[in-house]
């Protein structure tokens, strides 16, 4: 396929890799964190990982809305949907996410209406179809997906659709990343960031990890190459003793973002004083909520919901692979209590969390690996 | 003989249509699908994902629009234009420099500019 294939070429892929080990220092240990679930879900599709030095590691971070969200949130999102003449209204890998009661999709085989769209702007269609129900979107994401319910909300106000609301979840990437880089658990030299959350915010809000942390930080694309071309980019600025923001991903982000959604972000949401991050606590100013011109469209003002923190199940270390303490073949229950048809954390949820993408692909590298010594 | 299958028609007025990837977390993660625009509009155009599935996107984000254009597009609306030419860069020496100046958008194959540009290295 004409634009995947070239950023899939294995011959530039090992290329990349030869020069990649010659630029590591052998005795050193670089850890890498790709911040971004989409980068993790690549590496183990395309066992990037083989194509580099053992002495690199990557390093998977929390960049997957779904794994973030907190049990108590999605409990609230049931508590919501289970109300008569409700449509309740969500991404699909939403639907799976086990809250303390069980998941929407549970709700769902009870009697509940909740129907999963791709876009909020469904959702939104949704509601002018059916005027005599209360249609609410459950909305999540970083700020790729934020100005996509902005507009949605935008677009409810201007029309006049009182019958819409929206249970904000969003989340912002800045924030958990300096949680992380002030984590005493992980020592980190480097950042892949996040390509798709960078066509939005741009660049300049990582430059506080060279300033204030010494780390490069190099904002990739999704393809095999362009992950492989970030650490190159990485390994360089470490071997030069740099610490840079620079962008891979030239091809879609532009240095100062996309202006316009983040005047449309900055009309709509605000921040929340607060958010419980999964396996990250509570983190002060880290999440989107409704400014007050859309209290109207905010279904947590218009729907009675319990707002209970809910611990995560004791077996469960989704925390520690959010924060990549572990990895997700180190988790007690990975593969055997919890899978993707029955997962117990979030991370087995998501294609983009790190339990599922390692799963579905990085299990039979590993096994064929082991075969092969 | 088994009778051929109408395909199931996909509704041009849904902004999911052209969100579907193939694989990755197609809904709220930092995915995003380029697609091209097969009819102008605002604040919604028809576009096209590489599979030939056309939908609506929202396109206020980076309107105004035209037909052969390519957009980024995620959870309905368009965040981004992909870029035809003038690529930034911030890596001075990257190995394979090319691959980040070329875009889906563009004519020319990025291994065969990768591929050049590691030859010369050598």
């Amino acid at each position: 396929m004409k634009y995947v294939d070239e950023f899939r070429d294995v011959e530039l892929a090992r290329a990349l890799g030869t020069q990649i080990a010659a630029l590591a220092e052998p005795g050193r240990h670089y850890k890498v964190m790709e911040v971004c679930g989409g980068h993790t879900h690549t590496i183990y599709k395309h066992g990037i990982e083989a194509h580099l030095p053992e002495n690199i590691e990557l390093v998977h971070g929390p960049g997957c809305p779904v794994c973030v969200i907190p049990m108590g949130r999605v409990d609230d999102g049931i508590a919501i949907a289970r109300r008569p003449n409700v449509i309740f209204t969500c991404f699909g890998d939403m639907m799976r996410v086990p809250g303390g009661g069980g998941s929407l999709l549970d709700a769902k085989a009870e009697g509940a209406d909740v129907r999963f769209v791709y876009s909020p702007l469904d959702a939104l269609r949704i509601a002018r179809e059916n005027p005599d129900k209360e249609v609410v979107f459950y909305a999540i994401g970083f700020e790729t997906t934020a100005p996509s319910t902005a507009l949605t909300l935008m677009r409810a106000r201007a029309e006049g659709i009182g019958n819409f609301s929206v249970m904000c979840n969003h989340v912002t990437i800045v924030p958990p990343l300096k949680a992380l880089l002030d984590s005493p658990d992980l020592r980190l030299d480097a950042f892949i960031g996040p390509g798709h959350v960078s066509t939005v915010v741009g660049c300049r809000p990582y430059e506080f990890i060279p300033a204030d942390y010494g780390q490069p930080i190099v904002v990739a694309g999704f393809e095999p190459l362009d992950l492989l071309q970030s650490v190159f980019m990485i390994m360089k600025q470490l071997a030069d003793g740099r610490s840079e923001v620079e962008n891979q991903y030239g091809r879609v982000v532009e240095y100062d973002g996309n202006p316009r959604a983040l005047q449309v972000l900055s009309e709509v949401f605000e921040l929340r004083p607060y958010f419980e991050w999964r396996g990250l606590g509570f983190i002060s100013q880290s999440a989107l909520q409704l400014a007050p011109a859309y209290a109207d469209w905010d279904a947590e003002l218009r729907f009675d919901v319990p707002g209970v923190r809910v611990a995560d199940p004791k077996a469960c270390q989704c925390g520690e692979v959010l924060k990549g303490v572990i990895k997700p073949w180190e988790c007690k229950v990975f593969g055997t209590a919890c899978t993707p048809e029955t997962p117990i954390g979030t991370c087995m949820v998501s294609s983009e969390g790190a339990c599922a993408a390692y799963y579905n692909f990085g299990r039979f590298a590993k096994s064929s690996a082991r075969a092969a010594t | 003989m088994t009778e051929a299958r109408e395909l199931p028609v996909i509704d041009p007025q849904s902004y999911g249509a052209v969100c579907a990837v193939v694989d990755g977390c197609l809904t709220c993660g930092d995915v995003a699908v380029p697609v091209t625009v097969v009819e102008e509009g605002e604040p919604d155009a028809i576009c096209s994902d590489d599979h030939g599935t056309r939908g609506s996107v929202g396109v206020e984000l980076v309107a105004p629009v035209r037909v052969g254009e390519r957009l980024l597009i995620h959870g309905g609306v368009a965040i981004s234009r992909l870029q035809v030419e003038g690529q930034q860069y911030g890596g001075e020496e990257a190995a394979a420099s090319a691959t980040a100046r070329q875009q889906y958008g563009g004519e020319e194959a990025v291994a065969s500019a990768t591929a050049e540009h590691l030859r010369q290295k050598k």
